[in-house]
């Protein structure tokens, strides 16, 4: 149909509004809109729901008694909240995934339909025809029902959404500086020890001997479990070992010195420190950068992740059904 | 240097175990490291801006780690999913993979004898990760470098589990000077036939790794297992792995079959294989003990085997109703193991059952070294069912908060840590953290403990824990002990010693035997704990060291011995959390839902933290020298 045959013909300006209407450029510009119509009407249709997620009061209650059971506490309003909003992100993950058909394509799940399809209807006459069992499975809803398949298809959508999140070094070197507790050495001492397992008196007759003759130090004191000699230990890792009090003796200590006795859960301590290694600020070689590359990746992915599930949501239903008004569809029973 | 005592976790499952957790665990394997390096782990719910409205913190962090998830489904589906691949890798893509442990009742009555796979070709020229830049192409951090049995495949891939656990060891090991922590890439291999478990943990010792871990589908027993990580990780130029099994206390008596798969006996060869492939053994985890069911007989009155005994021996557990399972069976036990190995080593001159010891947790919540009794929160995976769980105890019963494992090495770096492993110079603990120090000679001086050089000495004049004794010097093998208890920390009070005891397992004429004996502190003490308050009474000890000599020692006799130590008696985790919900057993109609169990007359209501260190083996002269 020609454009001119909708306009109707007028009597004193026809043959003008007749030119007009067989002009390439108008014809152009009448088309251009026509189409951006139609996209604008698409857009709209896309925008429209993918699906309605159902989130029942069943759910609701399983989430709390989850939370429970690994905390041995009732959560709180908040508490509960989030837990039904991560159980949402899930849905949609699961929704996003089976829109995609993941459950047609990757083996794991396959695997796993089959095995259930053919455990439940083990005397079906085809019970052998993988593509049969299959679409049965599709059938029956069983990929979001199935939690082995439902975890395998979230994670799935997991990594796509986060496939090509990248890193480069000047980010790198940044979250290095900001995790010195990480990456910066603490000051690390080398140490002798004499133990004394009973009395401080002894102690002080031991120190005073090894003042005067070091070369009686090797059978001296008692037996240690962890021995008499220390390396590259930071003060939190001394305190750890003895306790804090040797940890704080050790930090003080003059190079080279005996010092002593100093009181532990164990006894007594003859404290002698051979050499200081100072504090390092985070200056990474390039396995640490490595690490910490790695380390980076993790978190942005998990940012990417964040925000690509939020966008995902926006296109969904989200409604909280009471019980009898849920139907199958929901897709997420326990 | 000399040797220090680290403190680990060598089982931990998180998001990539399709079993573990309950709330869509997003506790991945970066974050198991991060907690287990002692930083604050947050975990899900997660508010509307992504910040996690828990947290949980280990108050000691572990020194090691290792995400050993279950292989049979990390399924490499851009792999076998993009048609540029699937030609070439056809056999391994339909070659599916087996089902999570809590699936196992269904995957494992169903799918037994499955076909064994050809082996793939090994390439050569692997390039390891120092030589990577640090930053690739496009700001890309570089995938890792080794991708398995044929280079180029994962270097095209796509992001699997598999290369995020290689990823996230490569995150959170410490290779500057610090050494503050060692990750080590696992994986667990998921055997259980009919439920009886034959799970083993396998660790790699650097970065080199197969490209994928050899699963339970494709390698469905043990030995074709290590036929497969010898082809894809042996063969490698820096791949060297060990594995590690778990609960032979549930495997129904299949653990330490002394025949292989078709139901011959051990040779010579087989034996080596096992001995060389598992150093260790987990003696102690989430499912309980497996050191000993204290049941064999003669001299074998051990008390302390009651210590978290299961009740039951395979997976299955009281699923059914007890149906498909039955009694422990004294063969799961280590103890009867090593016995039987001793007897192996007579017929065949080489011991198939020479096994260190491990603690680890089983963690199906990705927490690491989270086994204090107290605050247990459960490890989920095998244990409670979450879909019936309506508030109470935390987790099953009888299911323990697990252990950790202890490995004595110079320094806190893979090649130090596995090494230890290898020569077993490793002990396990119920979960607190004493200090250990075992060593087997024949000449050490009884006043060894009145010494400053015990440690030089111990290893000078004889072998640490895991080793052999030297050819016999003296009329007696002596041995040097010496425990400092955990001195606890802020939030993790602990118990003094109780005493150390040293357990001989020997083979006379042709018969099996075992004896306990109580070589240091005080087993009538008179330490207690009050059940009602979980208040401790008594005294215990700071520190325990003595010099023990076999009174009984018989030089035609091969056996072996290792200590136990044992701490003073505290409440179960159980106890704890019954008696924080108030429950009164007197009346039971007052028993809050979800803690009928605590009133459960079976289930002990106090413990003594334990640790067990690696055997030391006697091997008399005049059998076959190897």
């Amino acid at each position: 149909m020609d454009l001119a045959d909708l306009v109707p013909p007028a009597a004193e300006c026809g043959a003008v509004i007749g030119r007009l209407l067989r002009a390439p450029l108008l014809h152009f510009a009448v088309i251009g809109a026509v189409l951006y119509g139609s996209q604008q009407f698409v857009t709209l249709q896309r925008v429209q729901p993918r699906a309605t997620i159902a989130v029942r009061s069943a759910d609701i209650e399983r989430l709390r008694s989850e939370w429970q059971r690994e905390t041995a506490q009732r959560p709180d309003a908040r508490q509960l909240q989030a837990s039904v909003e991560h159980y949402i992100d899930e849905q949609v993950l699961l929704h996003e995934a089976l829109r995609l058909g993941l459950d047609q394509r990757d083996p794991v799940v396959r695997y796993r339909l089959l095995q259930n399809m053919r455990m439940a209807m083990a005397d079906a006459p085809n019970a052998g025809d993988d593509a049969a069992l299959l679409q049965q499975a599709q059938a029956l809803g069983m990929a979001a029902r199935d939690l082995v398949v439902r975890r395998r298809l979230i994670q799935a959508m997991e990594q796509r959404l986060v496939a090509g999140v990248a890193v480069d070094a000047k980010a790198v070197a940044a979250y290095v500086a900001a995790h010195p507790q990480r990456y910066a050495a603490p000051m690390r001492y080398d140490f002798s020890q004499v133990y004394v397992h009973d009395e401080a008196a002894r102690a002080q007759q031991i120190l005073e001997q090894l003042r005067r003759d070091p070369a009686a130090r090797p059978s001296a004191g008692d037996a240690f479990a962890l021995g008499s000699e220390f390396a590259g230990l930071s003060r939190a890792q001394v305190a750890a070992k003895f306790d804090a009090s040797v940890a704080d003796a050790v930090a003080a200590a003059p190079v080279g010195q005996w010092i002593g006795p100093v009181r532990s859960p164990y006894g007594w301590h003859l404290l002698r420190v051979a050499r200081q290694h100072p504090a390092q600020d985070s200056t990474p070689d390039a396995a640490q950068l490595r690490s910490a590359g790695y380390a980076l990746q993790r978190e942005r992915e998990q940012q990417a992740l964040h925000a690509a599930i939020a966008k995902l949501r926006s296109r969904y239903r989200v409604q909280q059904l009471a019980d009898a008004d849920a139907d199958a569809g929901g897709g997420a029973g326990a | 240097m000399q040797r220090q005592p680290f403190f680990g976790d060598l089982h931990v499952h998180t998001r990539y175990s399709l079993d573990a957790n309950t709330q869509g665990t997003i506790v991945g394997p970066h974050d198991a490291y991060r907690f287990a390096r002692g930083e604050p782990l947050g975990i899900q719910p997660y508010d509307e801006n992504g910040n996690a409205l828990r947290t949980t913190q280990l108050a000691r962090p572990l020194d090691f780690a290792a995400v050993t998830d279950h292989a049979e489904l990390f399924g490499e589906v851009e792999i076998c999913t993009n048609p540029e691949y699937v030609e070439y890798y056809l056999a391994e893509c339909t070659l599916y993979r087996a089902a999570p442990e809590q699936s196992f009742i269904i995957f494992n009555l169903v799918a037994v004898g499955l076909p064994e796979l050809p082996q793939f070709p090994v390439p050569a020229g692997i390039p390891v990760v120092s030589d990577l830049p640090v930053i690739g192409a496009n700001g890309k951090i570089p995938r890792l470098p080794y991708c398995g049995v044929d280079g180029q495949r994962c270097l095209e891939a796509a992001k699997t589990p598999w290369t995020d656990i290689q990823q996230a060891a490569e995150a959170y090991y410490d290779r500057s000077d610090d050494c503050r922590f060692t990750t080590f890439v696992g994986y667990e291999w998921t055997g259980a036939p009919l439920s009886n478990n034959l799970h083993r943990n396998v660790i790699f010792e650097s970065e080199v790794v197969p490209g994928l871990p050899p699963a339970y589908q494709e390698f469905p027993r043990e030995e074709l297992l290590w036929q497969a990580l010898d082809a894809q990780c042996g063969a490698v130029d820096g791949c060297n792995y060990l594995t590690i099994p778990h609960n032979s206390n549930l495997s129904a008596g299949m653990m330490f079959e002394t025949e292989d798969r078709f139901g011959n006996d051990y040779t010579a060869e087989f034996a080596q294989r096992r001995q060389n492939a598992e150093p260790l053994a987990e003696i102690y985890q989430h499912k309980g003990q497996s050191e000993c069911l204290g049941s064999s007989g003669i001299g074998a009155q051990d008390e302390l085997c009651g210590f978290e005994l299961l009740p039951y021996n395979n997976l299955t557990g009281e699923r059914f109703g007890g149906l498909n399972t039955g009694p422990p069976m004294e063969q799961d036990f280590l103890r009867q193991a090593l016995k039987a190995g001793l007897q192996q080593e007579q017929q065949l001159g080489v011991n198939p059952f020479k096994y260190g010891f491990i603690g680890s947790s089983d963690t199906h919540m990705g927490t690491p070294g989270n086994v204090i009794e107290d605050r247990f929160t459960g490890h989920a995976g095998a244990g409670l069912n979450p879909s019936s769980y309506s508030g109470g105890l935390t987790d099953v019963i009888e299911t323990s908060p697990g252990g950790l494992a202890v490995l004595w090495a110079e320094q806190n770096t893979r090649e130090s840590l596995f090494s230890a492993m290898r020569r077993r110079e490793a002990y396990g603990t119920s979960g607190t953290r004493p200090i250990v120090r075992f060593f087997g000679g024949w000449d050490y001086p009884s006043d060894l403990c009145g010494r400053g050089d015990f440690v030089p000495v111990g290893y000078a004049q004889g072998v640490p824990m895991g080793g052999d004794l030297p050819a016999a010097q003296s009329a007696a093998p002596r041995f040097a002990v010496s425990a400092l208890r955990d001195p606890g920390f802020a939030l993790e009070p602990t118990q003094p010693l109780q005493r150390i005891q040293i357990i001989k397992g020997w083979v006379a004429g042709g018969e099996t035997h075992e004896q306990v004996y109580n070589v240091a502190g005080d087993p009538n003490n008179g330490a207690s704990v009050d059940l009602d308050t979980c208040e401790s009474t008594g005294s215990g000890f700071a520190s325990l060291c003595t010099v023990w000599a076999d009174p009984d020692f018989d030089p035609a006799q091969p056996a072996f011995y290792y200590a136990r130590v044992v701490e003073n008696p505290s409440c179960r985790w159980s106890t704890r959390q019954c008696l924080a919900a108030g429950v009164d057993c007197s009346n039971p109609d007052a028993v809050p839902d979800g803690y009928a169990d605590c009133c459960n007359a079976d289930t002990p209501k106090a413990i003594q933290e334990r640790a067990w260190t690696s055997p030391i083996w006697y091997r008399p002269q005049q059998s076959a020298v190897r």
